[in-house]
C-alpha cells in the first residue's frame, strides 16, 4: 500500500514537472543588430499660460540599441507665433539643443500657436529644412482646491491620492496632472504624467475626485507629514492627449497576448516623415495643500 | 522610444531545424479489418536554439542612462523524441 502511494506521488510530481519544462522557455540577452533607418528631428516643445522662458528641445534620433550619446541640434532658428506676435527663441549657451523664449512670454487660452524650426539639416544632405507644428491653447476649467488622503488598497498597493475640487468647463476636455512635493516635481517625465479625458464629468463639479496617485513603494513619491503637495493641472488638446497616451503605451512593457502590436507615436510636427515628438500649447493651474495624516481614504 | 519600420519590413534570424522519423508498418493478419504503424521521430535533431521571440526592454545602467536590451527566448530542450502509433480502418 505504501509503495503504491509512493508511485502515485511520483506520478503526480511528474505531472507537474513535465508540463512545467515544456511551457518554460529559456531566455538570454543577445547582441541584436537592428536595421538602421534615416535620422529624424526629435522635438519636445511647449508654450503654456505661465509667464516664463518657454522651452523647445531639439535632438537627432539615434539608432535603436545604440549606446552612443544623444546628439542635440545646435544653430537652428526657432520661433513661436500666435498669428500676431512672433517670439524668437535663443539657444541656451549652457545646454546645446535647448531653445528658450524671453522670460516674459506667456500663452493665451484661445490662441493657436505655431512653432517654426529652420536652418537645420537633419538628413545631412546639404539642404536646410524647415519644420512646423501648430497647437491650440485650450481654456482651463475652474479648480478650487485639492486634498491629499492616504490610500490603502492592500499591503502592496498603498500611497496617497491627490483629490480635486472644482468645476469642469463643459464639453470634451483633456487634462494632464503633475505632482510637486515641496519644491520637487515628482512627475518629471512624460512617462509619469497622468492623462485623462473628462468623460462623464462634462460640465460637472469635481468633488474630491482622485486625479493622481503617489505610490508608497516609489521612493520619489513618499509623502511625509507637513509636506507641501502641489497639483499642476494642464488643459491640453486631444492631439497632445493622444501623444502622451501613445507614448506611455509604447514606453511601458506590454503583455504580448493582450496588447496590440507596437506602433509609432503620433506627432504634430510637419513633415511627419522627417520628425518625431510634439509641440504642445496648454493652460496651467496649480493648487497646493499641506499634508496631514488624519485624512484617510480606503478602497 | 522606438521608431518602427513598416510591418513585415524586417526579419528575425533564420529558423531551421531537422526532424527525422522512422515508420514501421504493422504487418498484422491479412484478414484484420484495421492495420497500424509505429512512428519513431526526433524533432530538431541537431538541437538548434531557434528564436521563439525577441523582446526589447528598457534596462537602466548607472543612475540615469537607459538603454534597450534585446532578449531572445527559445524552447529549453535541444531535441525532442516522439513515439506514435497510428491505426487505420
Amino acid at each position: 500500500m505504501n509503495t503504491m502511494k509512493k508511485i502515485k506521488n511520483k506520478l503526480k510530481l511528474a505531472l507537474y514537472i513535465i508540463p512545467a519544462i515544456f511551457i518554460t522557455a529559456c531566455e538570454e540577452p543577445i547582441e541584436d543588430k537592428l536595421d538602421s533607418t534615416y535620422t529624424r528631428l526629435v522635438v519636445d516643445g511647449t508654450i503654456t499660460t505661465d509667464t516664463m522662458a518657454h522651452k523647445v528641445l531639439l535632438k537627432y534620433s539615434n539608432d535603436a540599441l545604440n549606446r552612443n550619446p544623444i546628439r542635440f541640434v545646435s544653430g537652428a532658428v526657432v520661433t513661436i507665433s500666435d498669428g500676431t506676435n512672433t517670439f524668437n527663441l535663443h539657444e541656451n549657451p549652457k545646454v546645446p539643443g535647448e531653445y528658450l523664449t524671453d522670460s516674459n512670454v506667456y500663452g493665451v487660452a484661445g490662441n493657436t500657436y505655431t512653432l517654426n524650426i529652420s536652418n537645420v539639416d537633419v538628413d545631412d544632405n546639404g539642404v536646410k529644412e524647415t519644420y512646423t507644428a501648430s497647437s491650440y491653447l485650450p481654456y482651463m476649467s475652474r479648480i478650487d482646491t485639492i486634498t491629499v488622503t492616504d490610500y490603502i488598497h492592500n499591503d502592496k498597493l498603498r500611497g496617497w491620492l491627490i483629490n480635486l475640487y472644482g468645476q469642469d468647463r463643459g464639453g470634451r476636455n483633456y487634462y494632464l496632472t503633475k505632482a510637486i512635493r515641496n519644491d520637487t516635481l515628482v512627475t518629471d517625465s512624460l512617462k509619469e504624467y497622468g492623462a485623462a479625458a473628462n468623460s462623464g464629468f462634462e460640465g460637472e463639479k469635481y468633488e474630491g475626485f482622485a486625479v493622481y496617485f503617489l505610490e508608497k513603494d516609489d521612493t520619489t513619491d513618499i509623502v511625509r507629514e507637513n509636506d507641501r503637495i502641489t497639483l499642476e493641472l494642464n488643459c491640453i488638446t486631444k492631439d497632445y492627449y493622444d501623444f502622451v497616451i501613445g507614448f506611455q503605451k509604447e514606453y511601458f512593457p506590454k503583455n504580448p497576448i493582450f496588447s496590440g502590436p507596437s506602433a509609432n507615436v503620433t506627432t504634430n510636427i510637419s513633415p511627419k516623415e522627417k520628425a518625431v515628438g510634439f509641440f504642445a500649447a496648454y493652460s496651467v493651474v496649480r493648487k497646493s495643500t499641506i499634508y496631514k495624516k488624519r485624512n484617510k481614504k480606503y478602497d | 522610444m522606438f521608431i518602427y519600420s513598416d510591418r513585415n519590413s524586417s526579419r528575425m534570424r533564420d529558423y531551421h531545424r531537422l526532424d527525422l522519423s522512422l515508420t514501421i508498418k504493422d504487418k498484422g493478419a491479412p484478414d484484420r479489418f484495421w492495420h497500424g504503424e509505429w512512428v519513431f521521430s526526433v524533432y530538431n535533431v541537431y538541437g538548434r536554439h531557434n528564436d521563439w521571440m525577441i523582446n526589447y526592454q528598457n534596462k537602466f545602467e548607472g543612475t540615469s542612462s537607459e538603454v534597450k536590451e534585446a532578449t531572445r527566448t527559445y524552447l529549453p530542450f535541444l531535441f525532442f523524441p516522439g513515439i506514435t502509433y497510428n491505426f487505420y480502418f
